[in-house]
């Protein structure tokens, strides 16, 4: 291979024999699918200048502000207005489905905060739970869950039940174990808790069903 | 805030036209000649939704009902239950008054403890039940409650 020399001071055609010659760079080749192929993240972790502290919150904050400015009046208005029934799917359901299959972690963090923005609005807090319920659990935990159990000791009894419902429909191990740990006030509510517990108790082996 | 409709409070607007929404002035029902076809309708219902979630089932009275002037009209019901699909009757030409006479079955039956709650877990038996038995063809389900069974 050629040398290659930089130029250090300019003279009128004189080759300078102690001319610095340049790092020679080889050609890297990575294989496809090697196991000691770095990762993306790895460079990353190897070069922390390509990666600021402050870069991935700055783009998560981005994203989160983008939803709310894209989707979260679109979702109130839909939870206020839709002629909702359960078993039926709604307008909010399908939006947040398709804002799920965008960006789920954004999609829960933002229907948190329109939660929790919006607790003393009942209204909304139903909405957002039915709404919560209907995806399975482990793609909306742990905001789900966290909403539900919110739920539970709210002042209006109808979201608290919407909170027993999402854990209903969720139907896991983890619902059962919450439902277990709760208590209402109210007769017709307890009742509901005690035959979803049954139900999930039968589903899960851990009953005998009654003939 | 939920009213407390059991201890004599009035019932609130929001459960009549939430529970009772109508229709062109017409509410849908299903009509049942005795409590054990209860299980019947409600399989009827919930045959025809796209999830399971819980629902409160009450039974009115016809023959009461139609006393205070109510008009039932027999129409054609979307189950996919297709031997309860002539079960469905409407409550028509219903008014503010008519209405309010639903209403107060309702809140009699609710009094009375008359209401039953079938759950997820229920439905799921029920729907299970029928689809072995071949009265339910599971084709005919939406596909996202055809998962869940």
């Amino acid at each position: 291979m050629s040398e290659l020399y930089e130029i250090i001071e300019t003279k009128s055609g004189e080759i300078i024999i102690d001319s610095k010659a340049l790092p020679d760079y080889d050609i890297v080749t990575y294989e496809e699918d090697s196991s000691t192929a770095p990762l993306f993240e790895e460079e990353l972790e190897e070069d922390r200048t390509l990666l600021t502290p402050s870069l991935e919150n700055r783009l998560n904050r981005r994203r989160l502000q983008e939803f709310m400015d894209k989707f979260a009046s679109e979702l109130l208005h839909s939870i206020r207005d839709q002629d909702f029934e359960y078993g039926i799917n709604s307008p909010a359901d399908i939006l947040v489905k398709n804002c799920m299959q965008e960006n789920e972690i954004v999609t829960k963090e933002w229907l948190n905060k329109i939660y929790v923005d919006n607790y003393a609005n009942t209204e909304i807090l139903i909405g957002l739970l039915r709404v919560v319920s209907r995806f399975d659990y482990n793609k909306i935990t742990p905001q789900g869950p966290t909403m539900a159990l919110a739920a539970l000791p709210h002042a209006n009894p109808e979201v608290r039940e919407c909170g027993i419902r999402a854990f209903e429909s969720w139907g896991t191990l983890e619902s059962l174990n919450i439902l277990r740990n709760v208590q209402c006030d109210e007769d017709w509510l307890q009742a509901y808790v005690n035959q979803v517990i049954e139900d999930l108790e039968e589903e899960w082996g851990m009953s005998v069903p009654s003939s | 805030m939920q009213n407390d409709i059991i201890n004599g409070e009035d019932v609130s607007a929001d459960a009549i036209t939430n529970c009772m929404k109508t229709t062109r002035n017409t509410l849908s029902t299903w009509k049942i000649s005795n409590e054990f076809e209860i299980e019947d309708a409600v399989l009827a219902i919930v045959s025809g939704h796209d999830h399971l979630d819980s629902i409160d089932v009450i039974c009115l009275n016809s023959k009461a009902l139609k006393m205070h002037g109510l008009t039932f009209e027999d129409t054609p019901g979307l189950t996919p239950l297709e031997s309860f699909s002539k079960r469905h009757v409407d409550i028509i030409n219903l008014s503010y008054t008519s209405l309010g006479a639903v209403a107060n079955q309702i809140v009699e039956n609710i009094k009375d403890g008359k209401v039953k709650r079938y759950t997820k877990g229920m439905q799921k038996k029920i729907l299970k039940i029928a689809i072995e038995s071949g009265r339910l063809e599971r084709d005919n389900l939406h596909p996202s409650l055809s998962m869940k069974l």
